[in-house]
């Protein structure tokens, strides 16, 4: 769930809970025989009936460490106060920043058989690539963001210009997140899906202002998808961008409902990656897990328990319609209309850009 | 509050102005002030003397308003004071510990009645100036508190009480945390000022010395009654029961029966160091138990005395005070010349002086 | 024998904690402030820009955003300090149990988490919630008050909820201090209850007063959490903003030369605060006394 790239949280927790960490936790004593693994991952991706049977196969302990934010991750990372850490969990659109600043290790794919059957727009990724095309990260787990919305206060499927429709004045939400906020406005004015995340300056302004034109529309900004959850579920908001979380939570209670916009559909992918300093003999059960996690086993797990899909097709036939719909693999066109957020270069602007409306 | 006057007070009197009439505080069921009848007349300096604990600062805090009475009345010009908040009552008050305001300076202080009243700022402070005068702290006006002595403080307080032109200025132990030399010169500064403002003092004091030296009626209290109200000199000389004796000047004590005399005029009692012929309370009768006081000054040494063997002598800078035994009695009296211990010697007591009183 | 500590000396180990922890912090935020990112490493250069504190003065987003918390904290301190007054001097009467029961009263609210409370304030001032539904139901509304909920009245309302503790508790303490017998004097000089409230309670508590409105300023200017979560569009912070440029955008030098105006700023307004407080009469003759 909330690997859905970066995410605006408390950046300082994660720093001091990286630092406690280098301070009580720098026990690295070599063991002859890897008897655990620590994998940093998110709560929604590592319960731990979904690594039991890898435990049960290779007799290793995967000890869970749950992530605050993807930036606490990369800050410990990269002050390097999660030294315990064997396993980590950026995301896709992430990656690039862990692997520009050398925090990975180079995988060798032939050691990940599994990997040859994943869906082709996640084996062909080069967001997993650094600039010379070694491969240095692992997609396994994905989902779409999409609108949700109650069924009884829309006649028809909302889209992307719905959020931004006066008719529909206090009942709309949009995440207080500077990177899919502004993409979605410069959709709704007309950018297409693949320069949104490109925009030039005058693309910029003009997202700007159908943001500030906005704002008084939207009975809020929501900061944590618990957070919309209980918007939705209080009836204070019935259409938001948002995550699948509500959808599931409050489907047999309320008459929820889920569009994926034609202008572009925000996807989120979590990859797996080890620590550039991990030892060979962790490295080599490092292979075998990501192995697993794009295995069978893990994906069935997750596809029931969870409702998201891995990024192979390993079990899709063996799904009911309904399971494949819930996980959004029923109609494979909807990998035609992804787009993955990537933070700009210049994510500083944006952030100052998003500021000023909030500002205005 | 109970306040309905059992006996209708006497507002008719020339110069009466202040009448108590039943007036009760109980504090946790216990009665501190237990059914007091008083009359306070004007221009005349009152002072209330006791133990502590005897319920004369309740009474004064009666009269300022800051405890409201559990029964009985309070009347000051002919006006029931029931239910009047301080601030309206014709009454000021100079506390123990001065509680100067320790954020004004002196001329804040004095001025602070004024000031609530609007006066214009010529007036108040032509006022102060008076008031300060009148104190001898003219000088003073621009210091605070904190830089003044205890003597000086008192002057203060003092001179903002008297300001507003009371009818009544309530004194709640004004000297007590003064040294002696500076008491004994405040008392007459004191004295001075009530006769040339002319208004009514009632004084607080446990101090027998001060109370003589300052009233012209003592009322002694004790257990919450009165004990005895009168001028100096009677309650000195003429002591209403054994407590006013013991209370007043130290007098020794001795019980004995009534063989003769009474009503009004001098009686005889025979006690422990024989009969005694000498003024007694009025209201005894023959077979009456009563109570022999002899004071220090009453008794000297003579030759066809009382068989006396010295116990103690103790110098006292002018002359001697000196314990001596007269059959398991000891008398105390005053000597020009050292006497020894164990010394026999004939003592005389001054049978004009020596009172008989009433046992409690 | 034992060595003799000057007490001065008794104070070097808190001095050094202080250094380290809040000196030292600060030197880097100064240092990271000048600094330039290289996006490619995606690291930080060290460097001696100005650039960063060029924005700071220029682009007015931060200028309004540093502004929006001063007026927050400020508009909380005062109107926690009108309603916090009655409470605070309404415990001093209280007899000492009751003066503990009210203390603890007081202090509840603060033992359940933030994030409670927020959901809790949800529950309360919601389209469908307890006031829009009591009002409905008593036929005083048709329509839901919008207002109450995701709005800088919201915003508004909670902190001075959140923080109105801090101020009644400064302030109860200050007012327990001042002698009864100064209040007894007042009114015997004629001034009524409101009279010496305004010249004896009110100046002799300003240190209190100048303790709550410091740290009621402080928490409410500082406060990421209400506003983004109960103020509705309205709730942009410096604080959120600074959030998401150390994390999502790396753009660590822009966000500590933020940090830093924005400590600026609060401490410059916080001490103008206090400083005007503690220069009264008042609180210079609690200070007198508590030194004698």
């Amino acid at each position: 769930m909330a690997g859905s790239g970066f995410s605006r949280r408390d950046v300082l927790a994660g720093i001091a809970a990286g630092t406690a960490a280098g301070i009580f936790g720098s026990s690295s004593s070599a063991r002859a025989a890897v008897a655990e693994m620590v994998w940093a991952t998110w709560d929604s991706n590592g319960h731990p009936e979904y690594v039991a049977a890898f435990e049960a196969q290779t007799g290793v302990k995967v000890k869970l460490s749950y992530l605050s934010s993807e930036d606490a991750q990369f800050a410990a990372l990269k002050t390097g106060t999660a030294s315990d850490w064997d396993m980590i969990n950026p995301s896709l659109n992430g990656s690039w920043r862990y692997i520009k600043s050398g925090l990975l290790e180079q995988l060798d794919m032939s050691k990940i058989p599994n990997a040859a059957k994943m869906y082709d727009v996640f084996k062909t990724t080069p967001k997993v690539l650094d600039a010379s095309g070694k491969q240095f990260a692992v997609p396994y787990l994905w989902g779409l963001n999409p609108i949700v919305y109650r069924k009884d206060k829309f006649e028809s499927e909302p889209d992307y210009t719905t959020l931004f429709n006066a008719k529909y004045k206090g009942q709309l939400a949009m995440r207080d997140y500077a990177l899919e906020s502004i993409a979605i406005a410069g959709l709704v004015a007309g950018v297409p899906r693949d320069k949104v995340f490109v925009m030039e300056t005058k693309e910029l302004a003009e997202a700007k202002k159908l943001l500030i034109a906005q704002k008084p529309l939207l009975r809020t900004y929501w900061q944590t998808i618990g957070d919309l959850t209980n918007l939705f579920a209080t009836g204070e908001v019935s259409c938001a961008f948002s995550w699948r979380v509500p959808f599931d939570v409050l489907k047999d209670k309320l008459p929820m409902g889920m569009a994926k916009p034609k202008a572009g559909i925000m996807g989120w992918c979590d990859c797996f990656a080890m620590p550039a300093t991990l030892s060979a003999e962790k490295s080599e059960i490092g292979y075998k897990f990501i192995n697993y996690l794009l295995g069978p086993e893990y994906a069935t797990q997750v596809a029931k328990i969870g409702n998201y899909a891995t990024t192979s097709p390993i079990i899709r036939d063996t799904l009911s319609k309904e399971e494949q719909e819930a996980i959004f693999v029923d109609d494979m066109d909807v990998m035609k209309s992804f787009m993955w957020p990537v933070a700009p270069e210049n994510y500083s602007e944006w952030l100052k850009i998003w500021n000023e409306v909030k500002a205005s | 509050m109970v306040n309905t006057p059992d006996r209708a007070p006497d507002v008719s009197g020339p110069g009466l102005l202040l009448s108590a009439r039943g007036l009760t505080k109980t504090y946790s069921g216990q009665r501190v002030v237990d059914g007091i009848d008083l009359d306070i007349p004007e221009r005349a300096f009152t002072t209330f003397l006791g133990p502590s604990g005897c319920g004369k600062t309740t009474i004064l805090r009666m009269i300022a308003g800051f405890e409201t009475p559990n029964a009985g009345s309070l009347v000051l010009d002919g006006r029931s004071l029931s239910g009047v908040p301080p601030e309206r009552r014709p009454v000021n008050t100079v506390f123990q510990s001065y509680a100067l305001f320790p954020h004004l300076t002196v001329f804040g202080n004095v001025a602070f009645s004024l000031t609530l009243r609007r006066q214009s700022n010529v007036d108040v402070a032509a006022r102060v100036r008076r008031a300060l005068d009148a104190v001898h702290m003219a000088e003073f006006g621009d210091r605070y508190p904190h830089q003044l002595s205890g003597g000086q403080q008192q002057r203060v307080a003092v001179a903002r009480a008297i300001i507003a032109e009371p009818h009544l200025l309530l004194l709640d132990e004004p000297l007590s945390a003064l040294d002696k030399k500076m008491r004994g010169h405040l008392q007459i500064e004191l004295k001075d000022l009530q006769r040339r403002l002319g208004i009514a003092f009632v004084y607080v004091t446990h101090d027998q010395e001060e109370a003589f030296a300052l009233s012209d009626i003592v009322v002694v209290m004790n257990k919450g009654r009165i004990v005895q109200k009168a001028a100096p000199l009677t309650i000195y000389a003429r002591p209403a029961t054994a407590f006013v004796a013991d209370f007043i000047g130290a007098a020794t004590l001795i019980p004995g029966d009534i063989i003769d005399g009474g009503a009004a005029g001098p009686a005889s009692i025979e006690t422990a160091i024989g009969i005694v012929q000498c003024p007694a309370v009025e209201g005894l009768s023959k077979g009456d138990k009563a109570m022999l006081a002899i004071r220090p000054e009453h008794v000297r040494t003579g030759a066809h005395g009382l068989k006396a063997t010295i116990r103690h002598v103790v110098f006292k800078g002018d002359r001697y005070l000196v314990e001596a035994e007269v059959n398991d009695v000891i008398l105390r009296f005053m000597s020009d010349s050292p006497l020894t211990s164990g010394e026999t010697v004939g003592l005389v007591v001054d049978q004009d002086r020596a009172f008989i009183t009433r046992i409690d | 024998m034992a060595p003799v500590f000057h007490r001065g000396q008794l104070a070097i180990p808190v001095t050094c904690i202080l250094m380290l922890g809040c000196i030292f912090p600060l030197a880097l935020l100064a240092v990271f402030s000048v600094f330039e990112v290289d996006l490619d490493a995606f690291t930080l250069v060290p460097a001696f820009s100005g650039q960063n504190w060029v924005q700071m003065f220029t682009n007015p987003v931060f200028a309004f955003l540093i502004g929006k918390a001063v007026v927050s904290g400020a508009g909380t301190a005062v109107l926690a300090a009108i309603i916090g007054y009655p409470i605070a001097v309404s415990m001093t009467r209280l007899p000492v149990l009751w003066k503990g029961v009210g203390s603890i009263v007081l202090l509840t609210p603060l033992y359940t988490g933030e994030i409670v409370r927020i959901y809790a304030w949800r529950v309360v001032l919601g389209s469908e919630g307890l006031i829009n539904a009591t009002l409905k139901w008593l036929g005083a509304i048709s329509e839901p008050l919008k207002f109450l909920l995701f709005s800088p009245f919201t915003t508004h309302l909670v902190l001075l909820y959140n923080n109105l503790p801090f101020m009644v508790l400064a302030i109860w303490i200050s007012a327990e201090l001042i002698d009864k017998r100064l209040i007894e004097a007042a009114r015997d000089l004629g001034a009524r209850p409101i009279d010496a409230f305004f010249k004896i309670i009110l100046p002799l508590t300003t240190p209190g007063l100048a303790v709550g409105v410091f740290t009621v300023f402080a928490l409410a200017a500082g406060d990421m959490m209400t506003p983004s979560l109960l103020g509705g569009t309205s709730g942009a912070t410096p604080m959120a903003m600074i959030d998401n440029l150390f994390g999502t955008a790396f753009d660590w030098p822009l966000a500590s030369a933020l940090s830093l105006s924005l400590l600026v700023v609060l401490l410059v307004f916080a001490t103008g605060f206090v400083g005007v407080l503690l220069r009264f009469d008042g609180a210079r003759a609690v200070f007198r006394r508590g030194a004698r």
